[in-house]
């Protein structure tokens, strides 16, 4: 099988960091500041020494100080859980004419191996649920390289042929997404239910980022001529003269999206766009990136 | 120029819409392009061509071909004509070149004797021909020459042997006459040989038959006499014999060679009637006989039985059934014999188009089913 990942995204990802803006409350060992207090080198907070603490956590110095017994308490660095929601309705197949081979659900598959890849070597769990598709497919989040297996085998097999968008909700509210998780969407931000479903999960204490894959054609709208414009999940077709269309397009899509980002923005839902002729790992790279990763 | 045999062969052109129809329907949609975002897309700007036509090298060989089927059907025809014009000249035997050359200005290099064969004008001069011959060689000429060659024709100004039909020509020739030409005609006008009269009679019947000579002569008749007793031959070259005697073996023999009896008999009733006096009686009756004839009066060459003989009128009613048959009037003047234009024009020779057309047909449908089914193959 061919590897989902290119060679060159894969260098590049090798230097990314994911990391949720939450502080996780998992249990177990990880690279992440969470929430739990104990042994650790980041210090969280001085308290007050308590019944069943080990007498050497104290802080004998401040004692020495403060004639009290003061508990120095550490910051626990746990796992994350990261989960991967992915749209798998049938506009995700949509790819450029000029590069029929290469849609949305590509580079979805390519930007969740890369965000699961990543996760397994820090140590996290991963979990993948996608949402819009025929058959509505998860893996629970768990850690470990057999279970990064397990999900770039069920990742390579996605097929974005969901013709229903309403039903993108239930799998994604149901689906036990543990709270301070770090959830990625992965869509084309045409479904509007799965934007709403982002903005309750973000209010309910995740992390919530979102990408919004563009084709070239809704970024640039390259058309020429009359061609017919096909929706492809209601079968919906249009036919019109491009060239008039494309400035009025570009301007009323582009509003929109702004709107979009914008309102997401307000809910605490972190979202970029990532347009299908861009670098394959260029989303991650803004929303995990140096620049664009919040500590 | 292409001629059609059957022009309602050409009515298939209508099948010249199928083609077209069939483009109209089976187009091929628009190019189709998945698009997500259609809600986005303005229905405000219509698409360009409502009405277009695909694969247009396609249809525009599917429509030559049948446009091809349907002159088939029509059966076509090659005439051959140049749109070239040329000029070919004809001069009539027996006319100088020079003059000829004078006549028409400058004589082009089609030069031509209008003589069997049709010999060059640089060839000496051939013999001249009579006007039928002439007049059939312009007509073979009109037939077979292509309509653009214009025909100019070199007459000497006075045709002989001429026959009663006008001659008429395809195409408008030039009828060029050259007026003091020194031809021979091949029937030379002579003046008419005079008739050669032998009266073989005595008393009033030679007295009547002098009468008749005199006022034949009278009238500008030439004559000459040969006046003998009876029984004396009558020589050669006579035409006409009034004779009041019996006819013997020689004579009958003479008379079946050529020769004219006058006799007046009351006796002989045979024969047609040619005269009749004012009561309706005949007068004049003649028998064929060989070449010859008898002419017989209804009684004796004698006044007082043949009261009709008294007529002064008789004379000149006789003599048209007693002279030899004038040779018919063959001679004009070119002048007024010019061609008339007839109805049909003169048309080349036609070559049938169907041993090129059928391959070329052939061909297109083999070129039109490479395309077709080159542009299904093609990855759309």
């Amino acid at each position: 099988m061919r590897p989902l990942i290119p060679a060159d995204v894969r260098a590049r990802l090798a230097r990314l960091q994911i990391a949720s803006r939450l502080r996780p409350d998992g249990q177990g060992l990880g690279l992440h500041a969470g929430r739990g207090r104990g042994a650790g080198l980041e210090f969280a907070q001085y308290r007050a020494y308590g019944q069943g603490d080990e007498p050497r956590h104290i802080d004998w110095k401040l004692y020495a100080r403060s004639d009290r017994h003061f508990v120095r308490d550490a910051t626990r660095d746990t796992p994350l859980s990261v989960w991967l929601v992915i749209d798998c309705s049938a506009s995700m197949a949509q790819a450029d004419p000029e590069r029929p081979e290469h849609a949305r659900i590509d580079a979805a598959k390519i930007l969740a191996a890369g965000i699961a890849e990543r996760a397994v070597a820090q140590g996290d769990s991963v979990g993948l649920v996608t949402v819009g598709g025929a058959v509505t497919q998860g893996l629970p989040a768990a850690a470990g390289a057999r279970h990064r297996d397990r999900l770039l085998l069920a990742l390579a097999a996605l097929q974005a042929d969901g013709r229903d968008c309403a039903r993108a909700v239930p799998p994604l509210l149901s689906a036990r997404i543990a709270p301070d998780a770090l959830v990625v969407v992965i869509g084309d931000g045409l479904d509007g239910a799965l934007l709403d479903a982002g903005q309750q999960l973000a209010a309910a204490r995740r992390d919530v980022r979102m990408i919004r894959l563009l084709t070239v054609g809704e970024a640039r709208f390259p058309f020429t001529g009359s061609p017919c414009f096909v929706e492809p999940e209601t079968g919906r077709a249009r036919t019109l003269d491009a060239d008039a269309a494309r400035a009025r397009f570009l301007e009323r899509f582009g509003a929109d999206r702004q709107a979009q980002l914008r309102q997401l923005a307000t809910h605490g839902v972190r979202a970029v766009e990532q347009v299908l002729d861009e670098p394959a790992d260029a989303a991650l790279q803004r929303l995990f990136g140096a620049r664009g990763a919040p500590r | 120029m292409i001629e059609l045999t059957r022009p309602f062969g050409a009515l298939a052109l209508i099948a010249l819409l199928v083609p077209l129809v069939i483009h109209l329907l089976r187009r091929s949609a628009a190019r189709e392009i998945p698009f997500a975002a259609l809600a986005w897309l303005m229905a405000r700007t219509p698409p360009r061509r409502r009405f277009r036509l695909d694969q247009r090298l396609l249809l525009a060989l599917r429509m030559l071909l049948i446009a091809l089927l349907a002159v088939l059907l029509a059966e076509p025809l090659w005439r051959a004509d140049g749109d070239r014009e040329t000029t070919r000249v004809y001069v009539a035997p027996g006319i100088d070149p020079a003059r000829a050359r004078a006549t028409i200005g400058a004589l082009p290099a089609d030069g031509y004797w209008l003589a069997t064969g049709l010999p060059s004008l640089a060839q000496p001069a051939p013999q001249p021909e009579s006007a039928a011959r002439l007049i059939s060689l312009i007509r073979a000429l009109d037939a077979e020459l292509p309509s653009t060659v214009r025909l100019t024709l070199i007459v000497p100004e006075l045709l002989s042997g001429l026959d009663g039909e006008r001659l008429q020509l395809g195409r408008d020739v030039d009828w060029r006459i050259v007026a003091d030409a020194t031809v021979t005609p091949a029937t030379p006008a002579v003046p008419p040989p005079p008739l050669r009269v032998a009266i073989r009679a005595d008393g009033t019947a030679q007295m009547v038959a002098r009468a008749l000579l005199a006022a034949w002569r009278a009238d500008g008749l030439v004559l000459a006499v040969d006046e003998a007793a009876d029984g004396v031959p009558v020589p050669e070259g006579t035409s006409l014999l009034i004779a009041g005697a019996a006819i013997d073996t020689a004579l009958s023999a003479r008379i079946a060679d050529g020769l004219t009896l006058l006799r007046g008999d009351a006796a002989d009733q045979a024969g047609e009637v040619l005269l009749r006096d004012d009561l309706g009686q005949p007068l004049l009756r003649r028998q064929r006989v060989g070449r010859g004839q008898i002419v017989t009066l209804a009684g004796p060459l004698d006044p007082a039985q043949l009261p009709a003989l008294r007529d002064p009128q008789l004379p000149q009613r006789l003599l048209p059934w007693l002279r030899p048959a004038l040779p018919t009037p063959d001679r004009a003047l070119a002048a007024s014999v010019a061609p008339l234009r007839g109805a049909d024009d003169a048309k080349p020779r036609a070559v049938p188009l169907l041993p090129w057309l059928i391959p070329l047909i052939a061909a297109l449908a083999l070129l039109e089913r490479v395309l077709a089914t080159r542009s299904a193959r093609e990855p759309r």
